[in-house]
């Protein structure tokens, strides 16, 4: 569904100021074919690497065949494996090839010859064209030309400076898998390939980014996504004409329903387990080289509530703690709002001693309720912020000074009330319980405009205000799917999901709302030693044995 | 014309439950109370079955015109000139409540929460919200209904059951006291607002599956008729018939009384901001559906358009009435008038037709 407020005629405008042709009138130009002289290929390849390019390398080479090859071997040094390189390819072509009649060998063409006989490759690639090769040794592959031949190899020799692998900071547990990936996207890719050892687990690769040429994967499990949105990631992705596309984030903004809103519609994870569960669900993931965030689509508001943990956990807990989080993220956009609207218009509602207890509080404060709290939120968003900038050691300095300044000094100068810190200190730590709700601070702001609503009107005006942020939710969608489902449109089946996190043996199909190709998950007995008639209290006599 | 948008027979159930119920939700104890005295929740009852057969001739109705929306089941109804005169006429019927509505709200919220502000200027906020949603379209009402109807039927239910305490059942009795004849009198008052049900006319084309459609016509109908005398009954057995026929607003009394183990007390302000959600949703939706009837009489492709425009007329109209009594007058007389004609009257001519030898679905 489409939200308001978005001129079709600017679309329009825009389009046919960025039309394709041009796009277009540059790809015909790079799709050049290869020509049959390997220096003139190599030159080629210089220019339009730059002549000046310190990190391109091209190296004529004779390899010692009989009759003998003139070859040109270019290749990005800061991007291959110098070893390698030695090893598998100047060695077999300058050392172990002498004497060899090339006629001997098996193969149609000088290259194929060399390709398949004489090169120590695991992945060869032949390239027909320009363009091709460039991004081939651009992607760090080292690139063959023979004379005499219109096709290049390419043999992936790649080595970039890579981290290892490590628990994600921002998605700590204290059950369950302890990886998380990383900015290589192969190695993401084998973390997921490690996980789900099925031949249904497809990546299908893309390329993004005019200048970046950025390669990435459309991550799913064929027969469990449905088709429909894996085409639509695939066409909304492929449309894509920019420039550069730095990390999956700048990726999530430019293929999500809605860019505009605060809300994000797309989940995004660093854990392969999460990824590996949401794949079994049927949903679809989007990973990028560079990056080491998956995003995964479509999500809905109540997935942000959930944590990779809730997988690991005991049920109850789970359904109790993600309650919880639930009730801290309406506390977080509402509690100061409310705070102000109670003390400044609704003072009846509160209980004789607790009015009288905040009244005397406040009796020195010299600012209305609303400065008091509105300063005090702002501030505290400056000291989280300077908490993220600083080095870990000095933020969490930062940390313990905002809380001393914020909280007992300026109650001590009684700028603020005690209970107006406990309001925000409430608040803070509510918005920080919800998981992924605090990646996407976005959503933080929105107390800002309930907070002068509930100065200004009190009740009334907390209420207009989240009235209008449910229209606006219950419009929006994510790849389609409604994004406040399973509870507007109201599911039952699935709503359970948003509070009970159900046992894995009990949860025997696909959540609904997901569309996925094939709803059932497992067999609807799981435990099956449970019915066994031999023993069904799953009580063991160990003591004869 | 904007291509139908689908919901659910849940939503059908809840925008039908907020429609008829909500906006005289506050006042109709008191004026219950004032034409059956003690019996007035009876009355509520027996005006709610009067009332389910009023919303029946539209449902029938509803799923005897031709397919399609309504404005073209109309126009292959009666023909391109007849189906956009009756479209007209229902688009001004279903239109003549916004203004009044509005009035409503903001004579409710001074009187209950907001005494000095200006009634503008609530009633400016409370359109803003009304566009937002009315523009969103169909699917969004539908949904904002599911979404708030946990929260409002939970406010209901606070100040229902939390006036049980100082309820007592000798204010009730005897329980024929006034006779039938006041029972029926007050069942008059009901009775008519079940008309607002016209607009299934528009709701049931755009569900998705319409079987078991009678008994989602029929729940609605059941769970306005618990509203309506369950308020009554708590109104009635709490502050008595002569109270309840005295305050403008039994309801906000009833809250103001419920107090939950003596801390959480005074409920009128989040009483009257869940009345808020449901008064907005109901407003939303008639907004929505005039917009998208005179849309299709005017030839506008887009109602979004026009949603702007019946607001702007909609806001000087609904300053027409003096004071409390006359938006009273207004909504237990045109009100009333207007519902019965739009939703028994009319839908029961166009009925005649479709039997007549009308196409039918």
């Amino acid at each position: 569904m489409r939200l308001p407020f978005f001129s079709k005629r600017k679309q329009e405008q825009k389009k046919e100021e960025f039309s394709p042709s041009d796009l277009a009138q540059r790809q015909v130009e790079q799709k050049t074919k290869l020509r049959s002289s390997a220096k003139d290929n190599a030159e080629a390849l210089q220019e339009l690497m730059g002549k000046d390019n310190a990190d391109f390398t091209t190296r004529e080479l004779t390899i010692p065949t009989t009759p003998s090859v003139e070859a040109q071997l270019c290749f990005c040094e800061t991007m291959i494996d110098a070893t390698a390189l030695n090893k598998q390819i100047l060695e077999p072509l300058l050392l172990s090839v002498r004497e060899i009649a090339l006629r001997e060998l098996p193969g149609k063409s000088v290259a194929e010859k060399i390709g398949r006989n004489l090169l120590l490759a695991g992945k060869l690639q032949n390239f027909q064209f320009k363009d091709e090769v460039l991004s081939a040794a651009l992607g760090g592959q080292v690139v063959l030309f023979l004379e005499g031949s219109e096709i290049a190899m390419g043999v992936e020799l790649r080595k970039i400076p890579e981290r290892a692998i490590v628990e994600p900071q921002s998605e700590t547990v204290l059950r369950g898998p302890r990886e998380g990936f990383t900015e290589c996207l192969s190695d993401n890719k084998s973390l997921l390939r490690v996980r789900i050892k099925s031949g249904k687990l497809r990546f299908d690769s893309f390329r993004i980014g005019r200048i970046s040429e950025n390669e990435g994967a459309v991550i799913y499990l064929e027969g469990i996504a449905n088709p429909k949105l894996i085409r639509e990631i695939k066409r909304r992705i492929k449309s894509l004409d920019v420039d550069m596309v730095a990390d999956s984030s700048v990726l999530e903004k430019l293929i999500e329903d809605h860019p505009l809103l605060v809300f994000p519609t797309t989940l995004f994870t660093e854990r392969p387990d999460l990824v590996e569960f949401a794949l079994t669900e049927g949903r679809v993931g989007v990973m990028l080289e560079n990056s080491p965030a998956c995003l995964i689509a479509p999500a809905n508001f109540f997935d942000f509530f959930k944590t990779a943990e809730d997988n690991y956990i005991r049920w109850p807990y789970t359904s109790f703690i993600r309650s919880i989080r639930l009730l801290a993220g309406l506390v977080s956009i509402w509690a100061p709002a409310t705070y102000i609207a109670i003390t400044t218009f609704h003072r009846e509602m509160l209980p004789t001693a607790l009015a009288l207890s905040i009244a005397g509080a406040r009796e020195n404060v010299p600012f209305p309720a609303f400065i008091e709290a509105f300063s005090m939120e702002l501030i505290l968003e400056l000291v989280l912020e300077a908490g993220v900038r600083l080095p870990s050691p000095i933020g969490q300095s930062i940390g313990i000074v905002g809380a001393v300044v914020l909280g007992q000094a300026a109650v001590s100068a009684q700028i603020v009330s005690p209970f107006l810190v406990i309001v925000v200190a409430i608040t803070s730590l509510s918005s920080f319980v919800v998981p992924l709700f605090v990646a996407e601070r976005g959503v933080r702001l929105l107390r800002f405009p309930l907070m002068i609503l509930g100065a200004t009107m009190g009740l009334y005006g907390i209420m207009a205000g989240m009235a209008a942020i449910a229209a606006v939710q219950t419009a929006m969608t994510s790849f389609g799917q409604p994004y406040f489902a399973p509870l507007a449109p109201f599911w039952p089946r699935t709503l359970t999901d948003i509070i009970f996190n159900p046992p894995i043996w009990m949860a025997n199909k696909r959540p609904k709302w997901l569309r996925p190709g094939n709803r059932r998950r497992q067999d609807f007995v799981v435990r099956d030693w449970a019915q066994d008639g031999e023993n069904p209290d799953g009580e063991v006599d160990l003591s004869g044995e | 014309m904007k291509a139908l948008e689908k919901i659910d027979q849940g939503q059908l159930l809840l925008l039908l439950l907020f429609t008829i119920s909500s906006t005289i939700q506050l006042p109709l104890p008191r004026f219950l109370a004032l034409a059956a005295g003690r019996a007035g929740w009876i009355s509520a009852l027996v005006g709610s079955v009067f009332g389910l057969a009023i919303l029946a001739v539209p449902t029938l109705l509803a799923l005897r015109l031709p397919p399609g929306p309504l404005p073209v089941a109309l126009e292959s109804l009666l023909g391109k000139f007849w189906g956009r005169a009756v479209c007209l006429f229902f688009g001004l019927g279903i239109f003549s409540f916004v203004p009044l509505m509005l009035r409503v709200f903001g004579a409710a919220f001074i009187v209950g929460m907001m005494p000095r502000t200006p009634a503008s200027a609530l009633i400016l906020i409370f359109m803003l919200n009304v566009f937002l949603l009315s523009y969103l379209g169909l699917e969004p009402i539908a949904r904002s209904a599911q979404a708030f109807a946990i929260p409002i039927v939970l406010a209901f239910l606070v100040v229902v059951f939390g006036s049980i305490p100082p309820l007592d059942l000798l204010r009730l009795k005897p329980w024929f006291a006034d006779g039938l004849l006041q029972i029926l009198r007050g069942a008059t008052f009901v009775a008519p607002y079940f008309g607002e049900g016209a607009i299934v006319l528009y709701l049931i084309p755009a569900l998705q599956n319409k079987e078991g459609i009678w008994k989602t016509i029929s729940w609605s109908g059941v769970l306005v008729c618990l509203a309506f005398a369950s308020l009554t009954f708590a109104s009635i057995g709490t502050l008595t018939a002569t109270w309840t026929a005295s305050v403008p607003y039994p309801g906000l009394r009833l809250a103001r009384n419920v107090s939950i183990g003596r801390f959480f007390h005074r409920f009128e302000p989040l009483f009257l901001s869940m009345w808020y959600l449901s008064v907005y949703l109901k407003t939303s939706l008639l907004l929505f559906l005039a917009a998208q009837l005179l849309a299709h009489v005017f030839n506008q492709k887009n109602y979004r358009l026009l949603l702007g425009i019946l607001l702007v007329v909609a806001f000087p109209l609904a300053f027409l009435p003096k004071d409390l009594l006359e938006v009273f007058a207004l909504q237990f007389g045109f009100a009333r008038l207007m519902s019965f004609v739009i939703g028994f009257v009319l839908p029961g001519v166009l009925l005649f037709f479709t039997f007549r030898g009308g196409k039918t679905q």
